[in-house]
């Protein structure tokens, strides 16, 4: 009687673990499809038949040294953006006074033949920081990190901005001090992530 | 319950199939840029320029073909001012000679922005000049750069906070008349005082 007793919990358990799994893999698709279906504008059946489409959109690779804004002090010591293809990585840098800041200037190109266009720019909080993130922009206690168009970071690079096939742009990423601490602090891991779908 | 337990599986699996097929779909659709900052760091600016106190009350070098009738005092030294003790120089060539550092233990570079001379008290003593050198009777009182006493501390001289950040002056007393005293005179609480800025 308790072995049977003990058979029956057993089974019990295993189909509610089983019930759970299902139940999340279920999620899991349902918020991909909607996802995909949000971004995706055309289906890949559509390009079946030729078959000379490149999809293609990076960053023009190199090492882009850091540029210190006009209100920067003299203390202040910038890093290096080192763009490879996909990724950018931006090294050591140091503020001392507000108004501190570095610019590094990079290109995106869409060396394939179909036009794309920015679907999601999502921000990457750094360790041990409050933030408040909107789109290319993100605030972290004083540090302000944001991806622009044009140098002096006035125009935020946004979603359903288009690169078209054949075209590159110049992005600016730029790292700023604006606080009055009295306390040295530092942060690691900010970042953002760049989401190209076609137009 | 063994049948249900595998429907379960079968409809799980074909889930993560369907799951694995979109991933791939979007991957196929969608291009991700990726931008990494590394350590943003910000140091607290300090500020922590003048004169080095360490020996207060300091002894002076003497020079002169004899010491009858030449005594230095020692020089009392704070952070922005050096002020002398009794000083008796009465014949040619007679000198005291104090070696001063100006120091810049901070993190921001610094320059001079101001020398004000204080003129010695006793008997009958009556001066002239400014800034780094003053003449009082007899004796001339110079801050400068050399041990000779040519090159004056000036408003343009600067104490970087990193390599190099100390600036050495001397504190000379010279007797500069050309025959000598009638008689012993001592003069006291001559003092110099320098004041510091951002450079």
């Amino acid at each position: 009687m308790q072995v049977s007793k003990l058979l029956w919990v057993k089974t019990n358990l295993k189909n509610k673990k089983l019930y759970i799994i299902l139940v999340l893999l279920c999620i899991t698709i349902l918020i991909l499809s909607v996802i995909f279906t949000i971004i995706s504008t055309k289906t890949y059946i559509k390009h079946k038949k030729s078959s000379s489409q490149l999809w293609n959109i990076s960053f023009v690779s190199g090492n882009y040294p850091g540029i210190k804004l006009s209100s920067s002090s003299e203390n202040l010591v910038c890093g290096i953006a080192t763009a490879n293809f996909t990724n950018v990585t931006v090294s050591k840098s140091n503020f001392t006074t507000t108004g501190d800041g570095c610019v590094y200037e990079l290109t995106l190109q869409n060396t394939g033949t179909i036009d794309a266009s920015l679907a999601i720019i999502s921000a990457q909080t750094p360790n041990e920081s409050k933030c408040t993130t909107k789109g290319s922009n993100m605030v972290c206690d004083s540090i302000t990190y944001k991806i622009a168009k044009d140098k002096l970071g006035n125009k935020l690079l946004d979603n359903n901005s288009v690169l078209p096939s054949g075209e590159s742009m110049k992005v600016y990423l730029t790292v700023m001090y604006n606080g009055a601490n009295t306390e040295n602090t530092s942060q690691s891991g900010a970042g953002f992530n760049l989401i190209y779908v076609e137009e | 319950m063994n049948n249900k337990n595998k429907s379960m599986i079968v409809i799980i699996l074909v889930l993560v199939i369907a799951l694995i097929t979109l991933s791939v779909a979007f991957a196929a659709l969608s291009a991700t840029l990726k931008i990494n900052f590394g350590n943003v760091n910000q140091t607290v600016q300090t500020w922590n320029v003048g004169f080095d106190t360490t020996g207060s009350p300091k002894a002076a070098t003497a020079s002169g073909s004899s010491a009858t009738g030449r005594s230095c005092g020692a020089a009392t030294i704070t952070a922005t001012t050096v002020t002398i003790a009794n000083t008796e120089l009465s014949k040619p060539d007679d000198a005291c000679r104090w070696d001063l550092v100006i120091k810049n233990s901070g993190t921001i570079n610094a320059k001079i922005t101001g020398i004000t001379a204080t003129n010695p008290t006793g008997t009958g003593v009556s001066c002239t000049g400014s800034g780094a050198q003053i003449v009082c009777g007899n004796i001339t009182y110079t801050l400068a750069k050399n041990t000779g006493g040519s090159t004056l501390l000036s408003t343009s001289d600067t104490i970087p906070a990193t390599t190099g950040n100390t600036l050495n002056v001397y504190l000379i007393a010279k007797y500069t008349s050309s025959t000598p005293a009638a008689e012993a005179k001592t003069q006291q609480n001559a003092s110099f005082k320098i004041t510091v800025g951002q450079n």
